[in-house]
C-alpha cells in the first residue's frame, strides 16, 4: 500500500525506517509505501514513520491495480468499509501496472494527483467518456448485490493522469478493460449519459464530418418474454445540438430535411456504439455491466426467480435490440 | 397551585420527540434483513399501528385526565393489581433508557468522539439528562421545543440530499412472494415507535383543550412518515444486501452525501451533533417516565420524585455499562421488543376496558 500525503509546509523530511518513500525537500506531496498483511497493519507502521496519524476521513481516492483488481476486490475491501472514518465517497480507480505510478505524477493544475483525481468524475457531467458513479459506496454496493459493474480505469503520462476507458468486473474480479468509446456505449445503455459528444460523417456527401453535443439521454430497458425466452429491447432517446461541421460548408443546408438525415445518421451511429459495447460485453467477458438482469429482476420478477441462478450463462445468449431516437434542438448562432 | 400548562403544540413536539430515540440508527438493517426491498412498507404499516396504539394511550389518558399514566392504573388496577400491570413498564423504561445510553455512546465514540470512553459520554449524558428530569416536565417541554425543529430539518436535510445517490430499482419489484415477511415486520417495526407512550404521562398537564388530540396525531405522524422515507431512501441509496450489513445507516448515509465543496465534507459531523440533542430529549422523556413510573410504583409521594432521579443514575450507569460489546447493545434492544409487546397489546387494552367500566360506574355514582 501507498499512501499520499499532502506536505502543506515544504518542510524538509528525512525518512528513516523499512518500506519506500519518494519525494523531496521540495516536493508537495510525500509518498509512503508500506508492506504489510492487513491495511490496519500497515496503517499502524506507518505510523511509526511520521509524527502524523492518518485520518481517513481525509481520504480522496483509492487506486488499484489490475493485478489486484484481478484478484478480487471484495477480499481487500472489507478495511474501507468496516473503518467508521473512511467515506463511500471516496472515488476508486484501476490503473494498468502499479498504483504507486499514478500517485507519482505531479499535475500540472492541481498540487496533489489525488485532489486531480477525485475532481476528475466530476468532468462526467461535460464528458462522455468519464465515469460519474466511481465511488467506494457504489463499488461496495456491487460487490454485495452480486452486481457486475465498471471502475473508471486511468493511466499516467509524464506529468499527467488521464481517464481513459473503464475496467470491467465481474463480480469482484476485473476481467477486462472498456475503451473509451465502448464506455459511451456503457453509459448509454446504463443511463447514465450526461453530456457528450458524437461525430458521423455526413450524409449524402462525400466529404464532411459533424458533430453534436448531446445534452440530454434517456434510456429504458424493456425486458420481453417470449416462449420462455427473454428479450431486452434499448430505447436511447437523445436531444443535442448541432455543434460542428469539418470540412464541409452547411450554411445553405441546414434545413429540416438535412437535420433529418443528420438524425439518422446519429442514431445509427449511437446504436452501433451501444450493440458494439453489448456483445462485446457478452461473447468476450459475460459480464452484464448493464444491469440486464436487474431490470429483469424488478420488471418480470416471476421469470427472475426461475433464471437467477443460471444468469450467467443466459445472459451472453440473449437478444438485445438497441433503437436510438435524436432530436436535434438548436443549432448555434449561425445557418 | 400549578397554573402552568402543556400547550397542544407542545404535546406533539414531545410525542415526536419521545419517538426520535436509538431506533432511527439502528433500525434499517434490523427491517431489511428481515423484509428485504419492501422494509419501508412494514416500516409504515408498524407506525400506522403505533398511531392505533397511541390512540388507545390518548383515550385511556383522557378517562381520568388529572392522573398520569402509572397514577391511573393504581386507580383502576388498585394497590395490588395496579403494581403489578405497572412492573412491565418500570421495567421496561429502565432497561430501555440505559440501553439507549449506551448505544447513543458507542455510536458518539465510533462516529465522532473516538478518544473519549463510553464511560465518560454514558455518564456526562446521564447527569445532564438527570438535571432536564430534575426540574420538571415544564422544563423538558421547553428543551423539546427547542429541539424540535433541529431533529426536523437535519432528517428532511438527509432525506433530500440523499436523494442524489437514489436508485428505485433497488426498492422493487414492491411486494412480491413477500406479502407475509411484510406483515411479519410490522412487529418489529412498531418497536421503533415506543415514544408514542409519553401521552400517558403528559395529558394531565396539558391545557386539554380540542386542539390536543389533533397535535398529538401530527406528533405520531411526522416520525411516521420520516422513518418510512428514511428506510426506502437507505434501500435506495445502498441496496438490501448492503443495508444488511450496516449497522448504523444513517450515520453511513450521511457520510454517503456528497458535495463538491469541501467545506461540507464533514456534514455528518453536524448532523452527529444535531443527533446528540435529538437522542438526548428522547433519552430524558423516557427517564422522566421511568422516574415517575418508579415513583408511583414505590407509593412515594409527588415531593420524593426528585429523589427517584438520584436512584436512577447508578441503575441506568450499570445497565449501559455492563453490556460486552455493541452488538450485544443492540441485540438487547430488539429483546426489549417482546416486553413492548406485552405492554402495548396486552396490558394497556387490558387496563383501558377495565378503566372504561370503572369510569361509567364512577359517572353513575
Amino acid at each position: 500500500m501507498t499512501i499520499q500525503l499532502p506536505v502543506l509546509r515544504k518542510t524538509e523530511i528525512t525518512i528513516t525506517g523499512g518500506g519506500g518513500n519518494s519525494g523531496d525537500a521540495d516536493s508537495k506531496t510525500w509518498e509512503i509505501t508500506q508492506i504489510g498483511n492487513s491495511f490496519m497493519d500497515m496503517s499502524m507502521e506507518m505510523m511509526s514513520r511520521t509524527s502524523l496519524s492518518l485520518y481517513y476521513e481525509h481520504l480522496q481516492v483509492i487506486v488499484i491495480s489490475e493485478e489486484v483488481a484481478k484478484i478480487g476486490l471484495e477480499d481487500v475491501t472489507d478495511f474501507f468499509t468496516r473503518e467508521p472514518e473512511m467515506r463511500r465517497r471516496v472515488k476508486v480507480f484501476i490503473c494498468p501496472g502499479q498504483a504507486k505510478s499514478i500517485l507519482d505524477v505531479q499535475p500540472r493544475i492541481e498540487d496533489y494527483s489525488a485532489i486531480y483525481l477525485a475532481m476528475l468524475p466530476m468532468n462526467a457531467t461535460r464528458n462522455s467518456r468519464v465515469i460519474y458513479k466511481t465511488d467506494l459506496g457504489e463499488v461496495i454496493s456491487n460487490i454485495h448485490e452480486g452486481n457486475d459493474f465498471v471502475l473508471p480505469r486511468i493511466i499516467s503520462i509524464k506529468d499527467e493522469i488521464k481517464a481513459s476507458g473503464g475496467a470491467v468486473f465481474k463480480k469482484d474480479k476485473m476481467v477486462g478493460w472498456l475503451n473509451e468509446i465502448e464506455l459511451e456505449g456503457y453509459k448509454f445503455v446504463r443511463n447514465t449519459y450526461q453530456n457528450g459528444v458524437i461525430t458521423v460523417k455526413i450524409p449524402n456527401k462525400e466529404r464532411g464530418i459533424a458533430s453534436m453535443e448531446i445534452s440530454n439521454a434517456k434510456s429504458k430497458i424493456t425486458p420481453i418474454i417470449e416462449d420462455g425466452n427473454v428479450r431486452f429491447d434499448v430505447e436511447i432517446k437523445v436531444k443535442g445540438n448541432y455543434a460542428e461541421n469539418v470540412d464541409i460548408h452547411t450554411h445553405g443546408e441546414l434545413n429540416d430535411s438535412f437535420l433529418n438525415s443528420l438524425e439518422t445518421e446519429f442514431a445509427k451511429e449511437i446504436e452501433k456504439i451501444c450493440m458494439q459495447t453489448i456483445e462485446r460485453m457478452q461473447k468476450e467477458y459475460g459480464a452484464d455491466i448493464f444491469r440486464f438482469g436487474n431490470v429483469l429482476r424488478y420488471k418480470e420478477p416471476a421469470y427472475w426467480k426461475n433464471v437467477s441462478n443460471r444468469w450467467d450463462s443466459i445472459f451472453p445468449n440473449v437478444d438485445i435490440q438497441v433503437k436510438a431516437d435524436v432530436s436535434i434542438i438548436l443549432s448555434g448562432i449561425v445557418k | 397551585m400549578k397554573t402552568e400548562r402543556l400547550s397542544a403544540v407542545q404535546v406533539m413536539t414531545m410525542t415526536t420527540s419521545s419517538i426520535f430515540g436509538i431506533e432511527i440508527m439502528i433500525s434499517q438493517q434490523r427491517m431489511v434483513s428481515f423484509v428485504k426491498q419492501d422494509a419501508w412498507i412494514s416500516m409504515a404499516l408498524g407506525g400506522i399501528a403505533a398511531i392505533g396504539i397511541g390512540l388507545v394511550f390518548y383515550y385511556l389518558s383522557t378517562l381520568y385526565s388529572d392522573k398520569d399514566l402509572p397514577q391511573i392504573f393504581l386507580h383502576v388496577g388498585g394497590k395490588y393489581i395496579g403494581r403489578i400491570l405497572l412492573l412491565p413498564i418500570v421495567v421496561y423504561y429502565i432497561i430501555y433508557v440505559g440501553l439507549s445510553l449506551r448505544i447513543f455512546a458507542q455510536t458518539l465514540k465510533m462516529f465522532l468522539l473516538d478518544k473519549t470512553p463510553i464511560y465518560a459520554i454514558v455518564i456526562f449524558m446521564l447527569l445532564v439528562a438527570a438535571y432536564a428530569v430534575y426540574k420538571d416536565i415544564y422544563t423538558i417541554a421547553n428543551i423539546t421545543d427547542i429541539i424540535y425543529p433541529l431533529s426536523l430539518i437535519s432528517l428532511i436535510a438527509i432525506i433530500l440530499l440523499s436523494l442524489q445517490q437514489a436508485e428505485i430499482s433497488y426498492i422493487k419489484p414492491i411486494l412480491f412472494e413477500n406479502t407475509s415477511n411484510v406483515v411479519r415486520g410490522i412487529i418489529p417495526a412498531l418497536n421503533n415507535f415506543t415514544g408514542f407512550g409519553i401521552i400517558g404521562y403528559i395529558f394531565c398537564h396539558t391545557q386539554k383543550s380540542k386542539e390536543t388530540l389533533k397535535w398529538y396525531l401530527v406528533g405520531l405522524v411526522t416520525p411516521v412518515v420520516l422513518y418510512t422515507a428514511l428506510t426506502a431512501i437507505t434501500i435506495m441509496v445502498f441496496g438490501t444486501k448492503d443495508v444488511e450489513t450496516l449497522i448504523y445507516a444513517i450515520l453511513t448515509l450521511t457520510k454517503s452525501i456528497e458535495f463538491p465543496a469541501t467545506s461540507l465534507e464533514r456534514l455528518e459531523s453536524f448532523t452527529a451533533v444535531i443527533w446528540i440533542v435529538v437522542v438526548f430529549i428522547s433519552v430524558v422523556l423516557f427517564f422522566y417516565k421511568s422516574t415517575r413510573s418508579l415513583t408511583v410504583f414505590l407509593g412515594l409521594k409527588e415531593k420524593h420524585m426528585k429523589y427517584m432521579v438520584w436512584v436512577h443514575i447508578p441503575l441506568l450507569a450499570f445497565i449501559a455499562l455492563c453490556i460486552e460489546n455493541e452488538l450485544k447493545a443492540i441485540e438487547y434492544v430488539q429483546t426489549t421488543l417482546y416486553l413492548q409487546l406485552i405492554i402495548s397489546l396486552v396490558i394497556i387494552p387490558v387496563i383501558t376496558a377495565v378503566a372504561i367500566l370503572k369510569r361509567r360506574r364512577e359517572l353513575k355514582k
